[in-house]
């Protein structure tokens, strides 16, 4: 219960900062742009993917390990009260993860559903595409987190982290 | 009662805390004093258990209290650096750390008037001076009623009425026998509102007892001349 009341003050929190907009934004106009670029065929859903597996990492990590640097005084008085900590970082992470990955979601479908993709034969694969991106962003926002909590105290060396777990990711891709 | 025992605190090669014994008893009020990196501000973190200790024990009312969390609800604690989230109003702070704590303050208002914050409660945050943001620090730690207070250098941004607003208070919190604990660098402030006194170096203790004990060991009338003593024969 305590979870959700962390979760929805967090929510609260990312909807005032307004930035989260500006997020689902750029996947509305990336989705746009190349549906209109390659139809709204096969071709748009790999070059959506594409950006999908690059854009999502990058900013769920980094936004990931910068919440809890960002707000640590804050976060210390919160586990100066009364309250299991795994509560706390369930509902901070809850908080952070949700909201990054509904942007991410709806900025990829509005497109879809206005350009008609949603209606054809390929609804499997879109859901496959936005189920992917769903567990990339949970994923990737838990790692920042963890390695922002890791080294909570070292803000340069977590924070330095995030990019070369990128690296790796990108010469696997 | 706070017990300490055995603590050790170690951030890689760098003993912060070094294998400290304490006690101290319920309703007093202690100042913590040291230099600048002396480990107070550790201390105070372990018993929170905002620090995780490499060794020994922290208990309180004689229950262990390493890795519990339930034990947190006798403590306020008011931090060293005031920072809460920009965007969030006074208000909706105050509301936010009702609803995790699950409890009804008692002394919400009163607390609110007594620090002249009716007038801020609609504004964020990040509209807030320095100073105000400390007085939302010191009406979250005392509005639950605590048994157990800490005070992290707590007017070092206030303005001198401000600063005595605070002192007031702490001085009532004392009367009704709660125990506090406060550290800061202003002497005067320790002379006027603790009773006992810790004296820490190096994640050491070298002095813990009461005030006047100390002044006529050291042979001084002010606080200050007997802890610049203290520092000077740790330095030689």
């Amino acid at each position: 219960m305590k979870t959700l009341t962390i979760l929805n003050y967090q929510w609260k929190d990312l909807v005032r900062g307004k930035w989260i907009f500006g997020y689902a934004l750029i996947y509305l106009l990336i989705t746009d742009a190349l549906i209109r670029f390659g139809g709204a065929g096969p071709k748009a859903l790999l070059s959506i993917s594409n950006v999908m597996l690059l854009l999502i990492p990058l900013v769920g990590m980094i936004y990931g390990a910068l919440y809890l640097y960002q707000s640590r005084e804050f976060t210390e008085l919160l586990l100066a009260q009364p309250l299991n900590r795994k509560t706390l970082f369930w509902g901070l992470y809850g908080g952070l993860a949700l909201p990054l990955s509904a942007a991410f979601i709806l900025g990829t479908i509005v497109p879809m559903l206005y350009n008609g993709m949603l209606f054809g034969d390929q609804l499997m694969s879109i859901l496959l595409l936005l189920g992917l991106g769903l567990i990339l962003t949970l994923l990737f926002t838990g790692i920042g987190f963890w390695l922002g909590l890791a080294f909570f105290e070292d803000r340069i060396k977590g924070f330095g982290i995030c990019p070369g777990w990128l690296a790796i990711l990108s010469c696997i891709i | 009662m706070i017990e300490l025992r055995g603590l050790k605190k170690n951030f890689g090669q760098l003993t912060v805390l070094d294998d400290l014994d304490l006690e101290i008893p319920s309703g007093q009020a202690t100042g913590i004093v040291g230099p600048n990196g002396s480990g107070k501000t550790t201390m105070i973190k372990s018993i929170l258990g905002l620090v995780k200790p490499t060794e020994g024990e922290v208990k309180i009312d004689g229950e262990l209290v390493n890795d519990k969390w339930e034990y947190r609800e006798k403590i306020g604690y008011m931090p060293q650096v005031a920072r809460y989230p920009e965007n969030m109003t006074v208000e909706e702070l105050f509301r936010f750390i009702k609803n995790i704590r699950g409890d009804q303050p008692s002394s919400e208002e009163e607390l609110i008037k007594h620090f002249g914050l009716e007038s801020e409660l609609k504004k964020r945050m990040r509209t807030l001076s320095g100073g105000n943001r400390q007085k939302v620090g010191a009406v979250l730690s005392m509005m639950f009623n605590p048994e157990i207070l800490i005070f992290d250098e707590p007017t070092a941004g206030l303005d001198p009425r401000s600063s005595v607003q605070f002192k007031k208070k702490m001085v009532e919190l004392k009367e009704e026998g709660k125990t506090i604990m406060l550290t800061t660098h202003i002497m005067s402030e320790i002379e006027e509102l603790a009773d006992y006194l810790i004296f820490i170096v190096e994640g050491k203790i070298k002095y813990h007892g009461p005030m006047d004990a100390l002044l006529n060991e050291h042979k001084e009338q002010r606080l200050e001349g007997a802890v610049a003593k203290m520092m000077e024969e740790e330095a030689a």
